[in-house]
C-alpha cells in the first residue's frame, strides 16, 4: 500500500517534469543559428587569440629585461677581468 | 546549403531541444532565465561537435554537456551581473493554454527541493527524472551503476520529504 503510494508520488512528480518543457514552444531557424554561432565562435576565438597575445607579449617583455640584465652582467665582469688583467685599478 | 555535419548538428538539436530546456529550466533562479543557459549550451554543443566521436551515445553526450554548461554558466552569469547575448535565431513562443495554477506550483515545489541538493545528486535526480537507466546515469555523472542505486535511495528520500507536505 504505502509502496504504490510511493510509486504513484513518483509518477506524478516525472509528469511535472515531463511537462515542464511545454512551457514554451522553441523554434530554432537553423540556417541563421549556424551563422550566429559561427560569427560567435569566431568572437570567442578572438577573444582567446588576444588574450593569449597580451599574456605572451607580458611575457617577452620581462624575458628581455632578464636577458639585458643577465648580459650587462657578463659585460661588467669582463670589463673588470680585462682592467685587473691590465693593472688599471678602479677609480676610487 | 548545410554541410553534413551541420546538418547532423541541426538534427540533434532539434531532437534534444525539450530535454535541454528541461534541465535549463530547473537550473534557472531569478534573475537567470532559462533561455540564457539554453543558448549557452546549444554553444557548448556547437563548440565540442567537432570532437564527438561517437563514443558514447548522443544523448549522453548532450546529457553531460547540459548538465555542466548550466551548471557553469549560472555561476559565470551571476559573475557577469547577468549579461549575456542573445542568439537571434533561437525563439521561444509561449504555448497558447490556459495557465494552470496548480501545475505552476508544482513544479516550483519541485524546483525548490531539487535546487537544496548537492550538485551531484542534483544531476542524478535529474536524470532519473528523464527516466535513464542507471547505467546510462552512471556514464554521464561518472559514477558506478550500484553507487547510483544506492545515492537514489537516499535522494528519493531526502526529495520527497521535502516535497510532499508541499504537494499536500
Amino acid at each position: 500500500m504505502f509502496e504504490q503510494e510511493l510509486n504513484e508520488e513518483w509518477q506524478e512528480l516525472k509528469e511535472i517534469w515531463r511537462n515542464s518543457s511545454r512551457t514554451k514552444k522553441i523554434n530554432l531557424e537553423m540556417s541563421g543559428l549556424i551563422n550566429e554561432l559561427k560569427g560567435k565562435m569566431s568572437q570567442f576565438e578572438k577573444d582567446a587569440i588576444t588574450r593569449d597575445i597580451k599574456q605572451i607579449t607580458s611575457s617577452i617583455s620581462q624575458f628581455e629585461k632578464d636577458s639585458i640584465a643577465g648580459d650587462l652582467k657578463k659585460i661588467m665582469a669582463s670589463i673588470h677581468k680585462i682592467l685587473r688583467m691590465l693593472g688599471i685599478k678602479k677609480e676610487k | 546549403m548545410q554541410s553534413p555535419s551541420e546538418q547532423t548538428f541541426t538534427e540533434i538539436l532539434e531532437d534534444n531541444k525539450d530535454r535541454i530546456f528541461r534541465i535549463c529550466r530547473i537550473y534557472a533562479v531569478a534573475p537567470i532565465e532559462p533561455e540564457d543557459l539554453f543558448q549557452e549550451v546549444v554553444f557548448q554543443i556547437w563548440k565540442s561537435f567537432p570532437t564527438f566521436k561517437n563514443k558514447s551515445s548522443i544523448s549522453t553526450w548532450i546529457y553531460k554537456i547540459g548538465l555542466n554548461v548550466c551548471y557553469s554558466a549560472k555561476l559565470k552569469l551571476e559573475k557577469n551581473n547577468h549579461k549575456m547575448d542573445r542568439l537571434e535565431s533561437i525563439k521561444f513562443v509561449p504555448v497558447d493554454v490556459p495557465r494552470d495554477e496548480d501545475q505552476q506550483d508544482k513544479y516550483q515545489a519541485l524546483q525548490d527541493c531539487i535546487l537544496k541538493l548537492n550538485e551531484i545528486d542534483k544531476s542524478i535526480i535529474i536524470l532519473y527524472l528523464e527516466e535513464l537507466p542507471y547505467k546510462e546515469i552512471a556514464a554521464i555523472t561518472g559514477l558506478s551503476e550500484n553507487h547510483i542505486a544506492v545515492k537514489m535511495k537516499r535522494i528519493r528520500k531526502i526529495l520527497l520529504d521535502c516535497i510532499t507536505p508541499k504537494l499536500k
